[in-house]
C-alpha cells in the first residue's frame, strides 16, 4: 500500500496517491500514531495541493488550513465513533496533522509559489491510463518527460522484455542489472525494474510521447 | 561518462541501551566513533560493480532532498577541474563549509541516491538488502524511511553523507551521530528491534569511481 501510494506520487498519478495515503494516514489515527499520522499526512496535503493547482487554484497556504481542519474534524470523529482514545492521545494527533500543516506551508512559503502565476500559464496535463498502466507527462528543463508505473508490485524480467523489445524492432541500447535502455524512434527510454518507464524527450509533443511510453509498456514481461 | 565503477563495502554492527544513555553532543558524537571504530563483524566486500548514469538519476530523483536534475554532470565538471582543464562551472568545490555559493547541491543529492540504489537491491545481496522506500522526510533526518520488502513491518532509518575525501570513516562518524538522536527518540514509540539503522558514506574522491560504504546498526537489547 505504501509503496504503490509512492509509486503513484513519482508518477504524478495524484488522485491515487492520495487516496492511498488517505487509507493509512486514517489507519494511523485510529491506531493513534502520531508520527505515522504526521508523515503520511504530508504527502498527503502535497498531492491535494497539486490537484489544487492543476485545477487552477492559486491561494495554496489558505487551502492547507482547510484541509488540515478538515483532517482534525476526522480525527476528533474516530475518537467519538471507532477506537476509544484518551484525551492526551486526540491531543497528540491533532498537533501532528498542525505539524504536517506547518511544514507544508514552510515548503510552499521557501518556494514562493504561484500567487503571482496566472492559470493560464500552466500548459495541459497529459494523463493516460491502459489496463492498469498509468503514464504522466510533466515539464522538465530537456523538453517533456513522460513517467509510467503499473498499479501493482511488478518485479520485471529484463533479458525477455529486451528480446521482445528487440523482437519489435526497437533497439535496446544497454542493459544493466537493474534497467533497460531503449531506442524506440529516435527517443531513449529507460524501463527499471519495477515496471517503471520514464523518458525524457527534446522533440515529441506530450501526446506523442505518452503513448509512446504506453507503447514500451505492453512489452514488459514479468517475472 | 555512460557508467561508473561502484565499490561498496558493507559492516554490520550493534548497538545497546547504553549507546542511547547520553545526549550531550560531545558523548554522542565519542559514541559514534566507537561504533564506527571498533565494533562488529569484518567489512565485507558487496558485488556491485556498477551503475549507469541514468539509474544514477532515477535514484537521485527519488532520494535526494534538493534538485539536482543532472547530478552526473556536476560530477564530470567537478572531475575535469581537479585534472586542470577549464570549465565554466562556478561550484567547484563541491562540499566547501560555509560557503554557501561555492557549493553544488549534486554532492550530498549522490550520496543519498546511491544509498537508496544500494539499499533497493534485491537481487545482488537479497540477504542483506531488499528494501522498498516508504518515504523521504524532507527537511528532517533521516534522510530515507525503508521497510524490508520481505516484513513490510520491518523499518529501516537511512542517513546518507557524501564527501571528497578519500576516508569514508568520518563521514560514517557523522551519519551515526545523526542516527543516534533519532533511535533516541523512536525508542519512545516504536520497537527498537524492529527497527535497524543504516550509515551510508560515499567518496567521489577517484574520477569515475564511486567508493561506498554501508553500516548497518542492529539494536541489541
Amino acid at each position: 500500500m505504501r509503496k504503490h501510494a509512492l509509486l503513484a506520487l513519482w508518477a504524478g498519478d495524484f488522485e491515487r496517491a492520495r487516496a492511498e495515503y488517505d487509507t493509512l494516514s486514517t489507519q494511523a489515527l485510529d491506531k493513534g500514531d502520531p508520527v505515522e499520522a504526521r508523515l503520511l499526512y504530508v504527502p498527503e496535503l502535497l498531492c491535494e495541493l497539486s490537484l489544487s493547482i492543476e485545477r487552477g487554484e492559486r491561494d495554496l497556504p489558505r487551502r492547507v488550513t482547510e484541509l488540515t481542519k478538515e483532517k482534525e474534524t476526522r480525527a476528533r470523529d474516530l475518537h467519538q465513533t471507532t477506537t476509544p482514545q484518551d484525551a492526551a492521545t486526540r491531543e497528540r494527533l491533532q498537533a501532528a496533522l498542525r505539524a504536517g500543516a506547518t511544514t507544508t506551508k514552510r515548503a510552499l512559503k521557501r518556494l514562493r509559489l504561484l500567487r503571482s502565476v496566472k492559470p493560464e500559464d500552466t500548459s495541459r496535463q497529459v494523463r493516460l491510463e491502459s489496463e492498469g498502466r498509468f503514464v504522466s507527462v510533466f515539464s522538465h528543463p530537456a523538453g517533456v518527460e513522460a513517467r509510467s508505473y503499473y498499479r501493482g508490485d511488478l518485479t520485471v524480467n529484463l533479458e525477455a522484455t529486451g528480446d521482445r523489445l528487440n523482437q519489435r524492432g526497437h533497439i535496446v541500447r544497454s542493459r544493466t542489472d537493474r534497467m533497460l535502455e531503449v531506442e524506440v524512434l529516435r527517443e531513449v527510454m529507460e524501463v527499471f525494474i519495477d515496471g517503471r518507464i520514464r523518458c525524457i524527450s527534446e522533440s515529441q509533443d506530450p501526446d506523442g510521447i505518452g503513448h509512446l511510453v504506453q507503447e514500451i509498456g505492453t512489452c514488459i514481461v514479468v517475472v | 561518462m555512460i557508467a561508473y565503477h561502484l565499490e561498496a563495502s558493507y559492516r554490520e554492527v550493534g548497538f545497546t541501551p547504553i549507546d542511547l544513555q547520553f545526549w550531550e553532543r560531545d558523548r554522542i558524537a565519542e559514541t559514534a566513533r566507537d561504533i564506527v571504530a571498533g565494533r562488529g563483524q569484518r567489512e565485507r566486500r558487496l558485488d556491485f560493480s556498477s551503475i549507469h548514469f541514468r539509474e544514477l538519476r532515477d535514484a537521485v530523483d527519488r532520494a535526494a532532498e534538493q534538485v539536482a536534475v543532472r547530478p552526473d554532470w556536476d560530477l564530470e565538471y567537478y572531475w575535469n577541474a581537479r585534472r586542470g582543464i577549464l570549465t565554466y562551472y562556478s561550484p567547484l568545490f563541491l562540499g566547501v563549509d560555509n560557503k554557501s555559493y561555492l557549493k553544488s547541491a549534486s554532492l550530498e543529492c549522490i550520496g543519498e541516491g546511491l544509498s537508496l540504489y544500494l539499499l533497493e537491491d534485491r537481487f545482488k545481496h537479497p540477504d542483506l538488502f531488499a528494501l522498498d522506500l516508504f518515504c523521504r522526510p524532507l527537511g528532517s533526518s533521516p534522510d530515507l524511511m525503508m521497510s524490508y520488502r520481505l516484513d513490510p513491518s520491518r523499518l529501516a532509518l537511512v542517513e546518507a553523507k557524501a564527501t571528497e575525501d578519500v576516508n569514508l570513516k568520518a563521514a560514517l562518524v557523522r551519519a551515526v551521530k545523526q542516527l543516534i538522536p533519532i533511535f533516541q527518540g523512536w525508542q519512545n514509540h516504536r520497537d527498537l528491534t524492529k527497527t535497524d539503522g543504516f550509515a551510508v558514506a560515499t567518496s567521489i574522491s577517484t574520477p569515475g569511481v564511486f567508493k561506498v560504504s554501508v553500516l548497518k546498526m542492529v539494536f541489541v537489547p
